[in-house]
């Protein structure tokens, strides 16, 4: 499963790189996430509460940062197993940082990304289509808590600029 | 009661109703999944979760501390009890659990036993696995110069004199390559006066027999029993027997009627697994397979069809080169064969003196592919048909004209070198187009709605031309029974069979008994596969029923009746033995002669004992707006020899056509890293009610098989051939859209409707 898209965060790109680089602000953003542990500056580990299609699953995640290019760049690749359950969660995930100028004349981040996910066992034979729009979900979920914790925008809103 | 000898036996060619049909609508058929023993366990699978990696570990653990759970393997805890757990029917590949390494998402790698399924599905849950993950494959063109080799060193079974020179091969993921070479295809491409070549894609499959796999081995004393959905019991006792060292009779395969087979249930698949489970928990062990299983355990080969012809100025094709990639998965399974045998036929039906093959069976880290209802033909038809309207289109000719200038004729050399004979191509290609009156005006459609038609022929060569056993016991009262291995799995060979004992036998048809195998019990059948029963086991049964006739003849003879008694049987037994006692048995073997090809020419002037010949005509509505097409006319017509019986080779027919109708239009097994997304009959659609043509008509052309029993041949995949590129043409016919690859589905009509049209379609 691909997914891509981008918003905008109405602050300086050094400042976004560097909110989004912080696995405890990441984390916070993230709908499920907790017991947070930062084994060294580029691995960590938590945990994921979730819940498709009225299911709860939980899966233990650890996350390496496999590519940082301060302050445009951020590539990270996760690795989640459920608990309770056979199966395999991957992602990889590419975020670009891209400096911009809003109407206002006050400085903005266009933020595009770039997420291949995959699930292996009985989650990834059969649930995919709900998996898809919780993916959806969580995104959109993600999108507005960023926007929240930078919540100087003039209007209030974040502005996606890829669906 | 005694039994009566039909008057005139007319057995053969009667619409005699299934023998089982009673038993089955009543829900007193016998099926493997019925079947519990005391003191059985229920097996309950763990699968890999990466495509290719190494074993780490295996924590087995919790599962094993679960309340309820007898006890847990793992591939090591098989190796305590068979030193090489590995099993195929081409190459011994396939561990009965992983070891080392796994293969495949969806590879099992421990089993886990209880006296309740659900506590064994909970335990299974929790082993945890950890993998070194290595590189995968998915591509079969890929697989040929992949840095990624799915197996180290291959390891042919022994049973395929063209396997073996792959022996210790390694750093490689070429199964087999077929090659085929006759005349000078190089001339002939240097001297063509058009030469077209295209490119042609098949997507994988899965056989979906709506009764899943299901095996039980029971434990004896140094012996086992096995109680399985297979279509080849003889196989399964060998394979075993093998696997632990025994002999044939320290194994009883037995199988009652199946629910679907379709190739799925060929060879061996739970069999090794249960077999070993039950060994080592000396209890009866039970695996019933989920329907999300099946798409982990065989499917049918994507493939890559590259074709190239020439032809001349007067429309007949004077070479054609093809190559072809099959995309057999983690393990060969029967892929070799695919691959071999569809090799053969892989030029098409057509008289073409330059013709040069090569056909690959390749290793990729999906879930394995076996034979599905063809071996392979119904992806080499939807090309070289695809193909040939191609041909016709560019130079201008008539669909059927061009066919029937380049068909193969009554005693005309095939592309191996075989000569065909008894093989109605023409006729089978006429009474396509008379039936959908092709001379005439076609009606094309209006506003959104386009229509257009085509048809397509192809044909089969005979895959398994091996042994087939039976024994025909008639009892002191006239009555007879059949002993035979061939399974009923639904395609009515029980019925069929049972006429040919009737009508050698001069019985009636439906008192015939026919005992299920039982390899203590039943002979030898190399499996119910290929189209091959009717003909092979066939000539068995008859051979065995004239046995038993020669016998009575000389009963009769010995108690002093003249030749051509009209005595009742049971009354010549009754004269021989004083009283209602005594049997005669008759037994019949059947081998039909077989040349194997040369190695390099590929060629043979004996591939196949028959040809199978079938053609589709479809006439098809295009909705230019959605892309959608609805199959108003579906005709399919066969050669099937003489019938035994009319009725159930229609509904062969039928079935046939409407499986591969669900491989033409949507069928598809989504994979995303290896992991198959749509593994449920909620995402993975068959055809339903609703997909079927408006119209279907099923035809057989007149034929008589020489060789065959009472004329006739295999039906049961005759049907798949043209159904796929008959769409495919009859949709460019409609709306000018070539699509080359399956399925074909609106999306794919719709996109090529926008690109004709210059315009861009989202997404």
């Amino acid at each position: 499963m691909k997914f891509d898209g981008g918003f905008t965060v109405p602050a300086e790109r050094e400042i976004v790189f560097a909110r989004l680089n912080d696995p405890h602000f990441f984390a916070s953003c993230l709908d499920g996430v907790s017991e947070l542990v930062e084994v060294d500056p580029t691995h960590f580990t938590a945990r994921l509460a979730t819940r498709i299609a009225y299911i709860k699953f939980n899966f233990a995640i650890s996350v390496e940062i496999a590519e940082i290019v301060a302050p445009s760049r951020v590539v990270a690749k996760s690795e989640g197993t459920p608990l309770g359950i056979v199966g395999r969660l991957t992602a990889l995930a590419t975020a670009d940082l891209q400096a911009s100028v809003a109407e206002d004349g006050s400085a903005q981040t266009e933020v595009t990304y770039e997420i291949d996910v995959s699930l292996a066992g009985k989650l990834g034979s059969i649930g995919q289509p709900v998996l898809r729009s919780k993916a959806r979900e969580m995104e959109r979920s993600f999108v507005e808590k960023l926007h929240a914790a930078f919540a100087t925008a003039p209007d209030g809103t974040v502005q996606e600029i890829v669906s | 009661m005694n039994e009566i000898r039909s008057i005139s036996a007319k057995q053969v060619g009667r619409d005699v109703p299934r023998l089982e049909s009673r038993q089955k609508v009543t829900g007193r058929a016998e099926y493997t999944h019925n079947i519990t023993l005391p003191g059985m366990l229920y097996a309950k699978l763990c699968r890999s979760t990466v495509a290719h990696g190494r074993i780490l570990s295996i924590d087995v653990s919790a599962a094993r501390d679960l309340p309820g759970v007898h006890a847990v393997y793992t591939g090591e805890t098989i190796r305590t009890l068979i030193a090489e757990p590995y099993f195929g029917p081409a190459f011994h590949d396939q561990p009965i659990l992983a070891i080392g390494k796994v293969h495949f998402v969806g590879e099992p790698i421990a089993v886990v036993l209880a006296a309740d399924p659900y506590v064994a599905a909970e335990a299974a849950q929790m082993i945890v696995a950890e993998y070194e993950e290595l590189p995968a494959v998915f591509d079969e063109v890929e697989a040929m110069t992949s840095a990624a080799i799915v197996h180290e060193t291959l390891k042919p079974a022994g049973t395929f004199a063209d396997l073996k020179h792959l022996s210790g091969k390694s750093n490689t993921n070429v199964a087999l390559d077929y090659q085929l070479r006759r005349g000078d295809t190089d001339a002939a491409f240097a001297a063509a006066e058009h030469v077209f070549e295209h490119e042609f894609h098949t997507q994988q499959v899965m056989h979906t027999p709506l009764e899943p796999m299901v095996s039980i081995a029971e434990p004896g004393d140094n012996c086992l029993t096995i109680y399985t959905a297979s279509q080849s019991p003889s196989f399964v006792c060998t394979e075993i027997a093998r696997l632990f060292g025994w002999r044939e009779n320290q194994v009883r395969v037995k199988v009652p009627y199946l629910g679907g087979g379709f190739g799925a249930k060929l060879y061996i698949k739970l069999e090794a697994l249960v077999a070993a489970a039950a060994m080592l928990a000396r209890r009866p062990v039970k695996l019933s397979l989920t329907m999300e299983e099946q798409f982990y355990t065989i499917t049918k080969h994507a493939s890559t069809f590259r074709i190239k012809s020439a032809v001349n100025k007067d429309g007949r094709i004077t070479a054609r080169r093809c190559e072809i990639f099959w995309n057999g998965g983690a393990f060969a399974d029967i892929g070799p064969r695919v691959t071999q045998k569809s090799g053969f036929t892989s030029p098409g039906p057509y008289d073409i003196d330059n013709v040069s093959v090569d056909s690959y069976a390749l290793y990729t880290n999906r879930p394995p592919a076996g034979a599905l209802r063809g071996f392979g033909i119904p992806q080499l038809v939807w090309a070289y048909e695809s193909h040939t309207d191609l041909l016709a289109r560019g130079i201008g000719m008539d669909a059927v004209e061009f066919r029937r200038r380049n068909l193969l004729r009554e005693g005309r050399p095939q592309a191996t070198g075989t000569l065909m004979h008894d093989a109605a191509i023409i006729e089978v290609l006429d009474k396509t187009a008379e039936l959908m009156n092709w001379t005439a005006p076609f009606e094309r459609g209006e506003g959104v709605i386009r229509r257009g038609r085509a048809i397509a022929i192809g044909f089969k060569a005979v895959v398994a031309p091996t042994t087939s056993g039976a024994i025909v016991n008639l009892s002191a009262d006239g009555s007879a029974a059949l002993y035979m291995s061939t399974v009923d799995m639904g395609q009515g060979s029980d019925t069929a069979m049972a006429q040919i004992v009737a009508e050698t036998l001069g019985l009636v048809a439906e008192r015939v008994k026919v005992v299920h195998p039982d390899t203590d019990v039943t002979p030898y059948d190399m499996a119910t596969l290929g189209s091959r029963s009717t003909f092979h086991m066939g000539n068995a049964v008859k051979l065995a029923s004239l046995h038993a006739l020669e016998q009575l003849g000389a009963m009769a003879r010995e108690v002093g009746l003249p030749e051509g008694t009209n005595y009742e049987i049971r009354d010549i037994f009754l004269k021989k033995y004083g009283m209602q006692a005594g049997n005669i048995i008759g037994v019949g073997s059947y081998v039909p002669p077989y040349t194997s090809p040369q190695k390099g020419t590929g060629l043979s002037d004996n591939v196949t004992p028959f040809w199978m010949v079938g053609a589709a005509g479809v006439e098809l509505s295009v909705d230019t707006e959605t892309g959608h097409v609805t199959i108003d006319r579906l005709i399919n017509v066969a050669d099937v020899g003489r019938p035994l019986n009319p009725a159930i080779v229609a509904t062969q027919l039928s079935g046939a056509a409407m499986m591969q109708l669900g491989f033409t239009l949507f069928e598809n097994m989504d994979l995303d890293h290896g992991q198959v997304t749509n593994a449920s009959l909620a995402d993975y659609k068959i055809p339903g009610m609703h997909d079927l043509p408006t119209v279907m008509d099923n035809v057989i052309v007149d034929n008589n098989q020489q060789n065959g029993p009472y004329g006739a041949k295999g039906v049961g995949e005759t049907a798949t051939f043209g159904v796929s590129p008959a769409i495919a043409n009859a949709i460019e016919d409609a709306v000018g859209v070539r699509l080359t690859s399956l399925p074909l589905t609106p999306e794919s009509v719709l996109r090529g409707i926008r690109a004709l049209r210059g315009e861009k379609l989202e997404g």
